[in-house]
Protein backbone atom coordinates (compact mmCIF):
# COMPACT_ATOMS: atom_id res chain seq x y z
CA UNK A 1 0.00 0.00 0.00
CA UNK A 2 1.66 3.06 -0.76
CA UNK A 3 0.91 6.70 1.06
CA UNK A 4 0.13 9.65 -0.69
CA UNK A 5 1.13 13.21 0.89
CA UNK A 6 -1.02 15.92 -0.10
CA UNK A 7 1.36 18.64 -1.19
CA UNK A 8 2.19 21.02 2.23
CA UNK A 9 0.82 24.00 1.19
CA UNK A 10 -2.39 23.14 -0.10
CA UNK A 11 -4.97 25.90 0.10
CA UNK A 12 -7.22 28.36 -0.68
CA UNK A 13 -5.88 31.63 0.61
CA UNK A 14 -4.83 35.17 -0.55
CA UNK A 15 -1.16 36.13 0.38
CA UNK A 16 -0.32 39.62 1.30
CA UNK A 17 3.33 41.47 0.32
CA UNK A 18 4.65 44.18 1.21
CA UNK A 19 3.25 46.03 -2.20
CA UNK A 20 0.44 43.65 -2.67
CA UNK A 21 -1.75 41.01 -2.52
CA UNK A 22 -1.96 37.81 -4.71
CA UNK A 23 -4.76 35.37 -4.18
CA UNK A 24 -3.47 31.41 -4.39
CA UNK A 25 -5.14 28.41 -4.39
CA UNK A 26 -3.99 24.68 -4.31
CA UNK A 27 -5.60 22.05 -5.84
CA UNK A 28 -6.35 19.37 -4.16
CA UNK A 29 -7.59 21.87 -1.68
CA UNK A 30 -6.51 21.95 2.22
CA UNK A 31 -6.88 24.71 4.90
CA UNK A 32 -2.77 25.57 4.97
CA UNK A 33 -1.98 28.83 3.26
CA UNK A 34 -0.08 28.54 0.38
CA UNK A 35 0.90 32.11 0.09
CA UNK A 36 3.67 31.86 2.86
CA UNK A 37 5.61 29.26 0.64
CA UNK A 38 5.66 31.66 -2.75
CA UNK A 39 5.17 34.59 -1.70
CA UNK A 40 8.94 36.04 -2.15
CA UNK A 41 8.50 34.73 -6.04
CA UNK A 42 5.40 37.00 -6.90
CA UNK A 43 6.63 40.31 -8.35
CA UNK A 44 4.85 43.66 -7.33
CA UNK A 45 4.57 44.16 -10.88
CA UNK A 46 2.42 40.92 -11.06
CA UNK A 47 0.15 41.87 -8.39
CA UNK A 48 -0.67 44.96 -10.78
CA UNK A 49 -1.23 42.87 -13.68
CA UNK A 50 -3.21 40.22 -11.78
CA UNK A 51 -5.12 42.12 -9.03
CA UNK A 52 -6.50 39.38 -6.50
CA UNK A 53 -9.99 39.90 -6.82
CA UNK A 54 -10.05 38.74 -10.13
CA UNK A 55 -6.86 36.30 -10.72
CA UNK A 56 -5.50 33.63 -8.37
CA UNK A 57 -2.14 31.51 -8.98
CA UNK A 58 -3.85 27.99 -9.18
CA UNK A 59 -0.97 25.10 -8.04
CA UNK A 60 -1.98 22.03 -8.69
CA UNK A 61 0.40 19.45 -6.31
CA UNK A 62 0.26 16.09 -4.60
CA UNK A 63 3.62 13.68 -3.74
CA UNK A 64 3.95 10.37 -3.08
CA UNK A 65 5.79 8.00 -0.89
CA UNK A 66 5.72 3.83 -1.84
CA UNK A 67 6.28 1.35 0.12
CA UNK A 68 9.93 0.91 -0.26
CA UNK A 69 10.52 4.83 1.05
CA UNK A 70 10.89 6.37 -2.92
CA UNK A 71 8.67 8.87 -3.80
CA UNK A 72 8.03 11.43 -6.86
CA UNK A 73 5.55 14.32 -6.85
CA UNK A 74 4.64 17.52 -9.38
CA UNK A 75 3.35 21.29 -9.75
CA UNK A 76 1.40 22.65 -11.97
CA UNK A 77 1.18 25.71 -11.64
CA UNK A 78 -0.66 28.92 -13.80
CA UNK A 79 -2.79 32.14 -13.34
CA UNK A 80 -6.05 31.88 -14.09
CA UNK A 81 -9.04 34.45 -13.81
CA UNK A 82 -11.22 33.12 -10.66
CA UNK A 83 -13.39 29.97 -12.01
CA UNK A 84 -11.66 29.43 -15.56
CA UNK A 85 -8.66 27.80 -16.37
CA UNK A 86 -5.08 28.45 -16.27
CA UNK A 87 -3.85 30.60 -19.02
CA UNK A 88 -1.99 28.96 -21.62
CA UNK A 89 0.65 31.70 -21.35
CA UNK A 90 1.15 31.29 -17.76
CA UNK A 91 1.29 27.41 -17.10
CA UNK A 92 4.29 25.61 -15.65
CA UNK A 93 4.37 22.16 -14.74
CA UNK A 94 7.46 20.42 -13.02
CA UNK A 95 8.47 17.19 -10.89
CA UNK A 96 10.84 15.32 -8.68
CA UNK A 97 11.73 11.94 -8.38
CA UNK A 98 13.85 10.27 -5.16
CA UNK A 99 15.04 7.14 -6.09
CA UNK A 100 16.30 6.49 -2.72
CA UNK A 101 14.18 5.79 0.24
CA UNK A 102 13.32 9.24 1.97
CA UNK A 103 12.01 10.77 5.37
CA UNK A 104 8.58 11.86 4.99
CA UNK A 105 9.94 15.55 5.72
CA UNK A 106 12.59 15.09 2.80
CA UNK A 107 9.65 14.40 0.43
CA UNK A 108 7.73 16.94 1.82
CA UNK A 109 10.93 19.58 1.34
CA UNK A 110 10.82 18.55 -2.36
CA UNK A 111 7.48 19.01 -2.67
CA UNK A 112 7.39 22.79 -1.46
CA UNK A 113 10.76 23.23 -3.39
CA UNK A 114 8.90 21.79 -6.82
CA UNK A 115 5.86 24.40 -6.04
CA UNK A 116 8.75 27.01 -5.97
CA UNK A 117 10.11 25.89 -8.94
CA UNK A 118 6.83 26.13 -10.82
CA UNK A 119 5.95 29.58 -9.63
CA UNK A 120 9.28 30.76 -10.35
CA UNK A 121 9.19 28.85 -13.96
CA UNK A 122 5.27 30.65 -14.39
CA UNK A 123 6.53 34.39 -13.70
CA UNK A 124 9.19 33.37 -15.44
CA UNK A 125 7.23 33.07 -18.55
CA UNK A 126 5.13 36.06 -17.69
CA UNK A 127 8.28 37.89 -18.24
CA UNK A 128 9.28 37.99 -14.80
CA UNK A 129 13.07 37.04 -13.74
CA UNK A 130 13.67 35.37 -10.01
CA UNK A 131 17.36 36.59 -9.05
CA UNK A 132 18.63 34.75 -6.36
CA UNK A 133 21.14 36.63 -4.03
CA UNK A 134 23.38 34.30 -1.62
CA UNK A 135 25.40 35.79 0.97
CA UNK A 136 28.23 33.95 2.19
CA UNK A 137 29.98 33.66 5.40
CA UNK A 138 33.27 31.41 6.17
CA UNK A 139 32.02 29.29 2.98
CA UNK A 140 29.14 28.38 3.87
CA UNK A 141 25.91 29.74 2.31
CA UNK A 142 24.35 31.94 5.34
CA UNK A 143 21.08 32.99 4.05
CA UNK A 144 19.57 33.42 0.79
CA UNK A 145 17.43 35.80 -0.77
CA UNK A 146 15.07 35.25 -4.00
CA UNK A 147 14.23 38.69 -5.34
CA UNK A 148 11.34 38.97 -8.40
CA UNK A 149 11.60 41.73 -11.05
CA UNK A 150 10.87 42.15 -14.88
CA UNK A 151 13.06 41.42 -16.85
CA UNK A 152 13.29 44.40 -18.78
CA UNK A 153 15.30 46.02 -15.49
CA UNK A 154 18.87 45.68 -16.07
CA UNK A 155 20.10 44.12 -12.98
CA UNK A 156 24.34 43.49 -12.11
CA UNK A 157 26.58 42.13 -9.41
CA UNK A 158 27.64 43.38 -6.37
CA UNK A 159 30.22 42.47 -3.39
CA UNK A 160 28.69 43.63 -0.37
CA UNK A 161 30.33 43.14 2.98
CA UNK A 162 28.66 42.88 6.22
CA UNK A 163 30.06 43.12 9.73
CA UNK A 164 28.76 41.48 12.76
CA UNK A 165 27.99 43.09 16.19
CA UNK A 166 28.08 38.75 17.94
CA UNK A 167 31.32 39.07 19.76
CA UNK A 168 33.01 36.85 16.69
CA UNK A 169 34.63 39.87 14.90
CA UNK A 170 33.43 37.68 11.69
CA UNK A 171 32.28 39.91 9.04
CA UNK A 172 29.85 38.16 6.29
CA UNK A 173 29.97 38.76 2.51
CA UNK A 174 28.19 38.19 -0.30
CA UNK A 175 27.51 38.74 -3.65
CA UNK A 176 24.37 40.45 -4.35
CA UNK A 177 22.67 41.00 -7.40
CA UNK A 178 20.79 44.67 -7.55
CA UNK A 179 18.31 45.58 -10.13
CA UNK A 180 17.79 49.17 -11.57
CA UNK B 1 13.08 16.55 -18.59
CA UNK B 2 12.72 20.28 -19.87
CA UNK B 3 11.93 19.09 -23.63
CA UNK B 4 9.17 16.93 -22.54
CA UNK B 5 7.63 19.78 -20.54
CA UNK B 6 7.72 21.65 -23.32
CA UNK B 7 6.17 19.28 -25.49
CA UNK B 8 3.53 19.21 -23.10
CA UNK B 9 2.66 23.06 -24.44
CA UNK B 10 -0.11 25.06 -23.51
CA UNK B 11 -3.40 24.21 -21.60
CA UNK B 12 -6.23 24.08 -24.17
CA UNK B 13 -9.89 24.31 -23.79
CA UNK B 14 -11.98 21.65 -25.68
CA UNK B 15 -15.28 21.60 -25.69
CA UNK B 16 -17.08 17.93 -26.16
CA UNK B 17 -20.52 19.26 -26.48
CA UNK B 18 -21.13 16.67 -28.67
CA UNK B 19 -20.40 14.06 -26.41
CA UNK B 20 -22.93 15.38 -24.16
CA UNK B 21 -20.31 16.93 -21.56
CA UNK B 22 -18.16 19.99 -21.15
CA UNK B 23 -14.36 18.95 -21.39
CA UNK B 24 -11.17 20.66 -20.98
CA UNK B 25 -7.85 19.47 -21.08
CA UNK B 26 -4.61 20.22 -21.09
CA UNK B 27 -3.11 17.43 -23.54
CA UNK B 28 -2.28 20.00 -26.67
CA UNK B 29 -1.45 17.02 -28.87
CA UNK B 30 -4.92 15.29 -28.92
CA UNK B 31 -4.96 18.56 -31.16
CA UNK B 32 -8.74 19.42 -32.52
CA UNK B 33 -9.90 15.67 -31.35
CA UNK B 34 -12.40 16.29 -28.17
CA UNK B 35 -11.64 14.97 -24.91
CA UNK B 36 -14.75 12.62 -25.91
CA UNK B 37 -12.15 10.85 -28.26
CA UNK B 38 -10.32 9.98 -25.21
CA UNK B 39 -12.46 9.36 -22.25
CA UNK B 40 -16.14 9.52 -24.14
CA UNK B 41 -16.41 5.65 -23.59
CA UNK B 42 -15.93 5.94 -19.92
CA UNK B 43 -18.17 8.70 -19.47
CA UNK B 44 -22.02 7.17 -18.78
CA UNK B 45 -25.49 8.49 -19.62
CA UNK B 46 -25.72 8.96 -15.49
CA UNK B 47 -22.88 10.81 -15.53
CA UNK B 48 -24.58 13.60 -18.29
CA UNK B 49 -28.02 13.09 -16.42
CA UNK B 50 -26.44 13.99 -12.97
CA UNK B 51 -23.76 16.34 -14.62
CA UNK B 52 -25.54 18.05 -17.53
CA UNK B 53 -23.53 19.65 -20.00
CA UNK B 54 -23.69 23.66 -19.38
CA UNK B 55 -23.69 23.43 -15.97
CA UNK B 56 -20.33 21.44 -15.09
CA UNK B 57 -17.60 19.97 -17.36
CA UNK B 58 -14.70 17.55 -16.26
CA UNK B 59 -11.31 19.13 -15.98
CA UNK B 60 -8.42 16.73 -17.05
CA UNK B 61 -4.64 17.22 -16.70
CA UNK B 62 -1.81 15.30 -16.97
CA UNK B 63 1.83 15.40 -17.40
CA UNK B 64 5.13 13.91 -17.73
CA UNK B 65 8.74 14.01 -16.97
CA UNK B 66 11.93 11.82 -18.30
CA UNK B 67 15.07 12.17 -15.69
CA UNK B 68 18.46 11.88 -17.48
CA UNK B 69 19.20 8.86 -15.37
CA UNK B 70 16.74 6.91 -16.68
CA UNK B 71 13.24 6.76 -15.60
CA UNK B 72 9.73 8.49 -15.46
CA UNK B 73 7.47 9.99 -13.69
CA UNK B 74 3.79 11.32 -14.35
CA UNK B 75 0.23 11.82 -13.31
CA UNK B 76 -2.83 12.36 -14.48
CA UNK B 77 -5.73 14.07 -12.95
CA UNK B 78 -9.38 13.94 -13.38
CA UNK B 79 -12.32 16.07 -11.56
CA UNK B 80 -15.51 17.79 -12.16
CA UNK B 81 -16.57 21.41 -11.66
CA UNK B 82 -19.55 23.39 -12.24
CA UNK B 83 -19.46 26.00 -14.98
CA UNK B 84 -17.42 29.07 -13.60
CA UNK B 85 -15.63 27.05 -10.81
CA UNK B 86 -12.34 27.00 -12.26
CA UNK B 87 -10.72 23.56 -11.14
CA UNK B 88 -11.94 20.94 -8.48
CA UNK B 89 -11.13 21.13 -5.01
CA UNK B 90 -10.90 17.36 -4.74
CA UNK B 91 -9.95 15.43 -7.98
CA UNK B 92 -8.64 12.13 -8.59
CA UNK B 93 -4.92 12.36 -9.02
CA UNK B 94 -3.10 8.89 -10.38
CA UNK B 95 0.88 9.65 -10.36
CA UNK B 96 3.07 6.63 -11.71
CA UNK B 97 6.54 6.07 -12.01
CA UNK B 98 8.70 3.88 -13.87
CA UNK B 99 12.53 3.39 -13.59
CA UNK B 100 12.40 2.04 -17.45
CA UNK B 101 13.05 4.02 -21.01
CA UNK B 102 10.20 5.68 -22.62
CA UNK B 103 10.28 7.92 -25.73
CA UNK B 104 7.83 10.01 -26.13
CA UNK B 105 5.30 8.41 -28.02
CA UNK B 106 5.18 5.68 -25.15
CA UNK B 107 5.22 8.35 -22.60
CA UNK B 108 2.25 9.70 -24.20
CA UNK B 109 0.32 6.61 -24.13
CA UNK B 110 1.42 6.39 -20.70
CA UNK B 111 -0.37 9.14 -19.98
CA UNK B 112 -3.05 8.73 -21.82
CA UNK B 113 -3.63 5.25 -20.07
CA UNK B 114 -3.34 6.99 -17.07
CA UNK B 115 -5.26 9.57 -17.18
CA UNK B 116 -8.23 7.38 -18.54
CA UNK B 117 -7.87 5.31 -15.27
CA UNK B 118 -8.40 9.06 -13.83
CA UNK B 119 -11.52 9.41 -15.47
CA UNK B 120 -12.95 5.83 -14.79
CA UNK B 121 -11.71 6.22 -11.16
CA UNK B 122 -13.94 9.79 -11.00
CA UNK B 123 -17.06 8.45 -12.35
CA UNK B 124 -16.46 5.20 -9.72
CA UNK B 125 -16.32 7.69 -7.03
CA UNK B 126 -19.28 9.82 -8.52
CA UNK B 127 -21.14 6.76 -8.11
CA UNK B 128 -21.94 6.92 -12.23
CA UNK B 129 -19.78 4.27 -13.66
CA UNK B 130 -21.70 2.18 -16.13
CA UNK B 131 -22.71 -1.54 -14.43
CA UNK B 132 -20.47 -4.31 -15.44
CA UNK B 133 -23.19 -6.96 -17.28
CA UNK B 134 -23.24 -10.50 -15.24
CA UNK B 135 -22.49 -13.23 -17.75
CA UNK B 136 -23.75 -16.58 -16.43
Amino acid sequence: MRRTILAVVLALGAGVSHAGQFACRMVPASDTDCAPLIRDLVAHEFMERFPADRFEIVIVGQSTQYDDGTASGFATVGVAPKGKVVLAQTLSRMMFKLDQPASADVVEQEQQDTVRRAVADSMRRMGYRTVTSRMITDGDVYRTETVVTPVSRKCHQVKRGLGYNDGTGHEAWGLFEECD
Amino acid sequence: MAGLLAALGTMGTMGAQAAQFNCDSDLPDLGNASCATLVGDLVPPRFTVAYPAGAYRIVLMAASARYDDGGVSGYALAGVVPEGAGYPDDPVIIQFRSSGRHDDAALAIKEKSTLRSAVALLMKNLNVAATARKHK
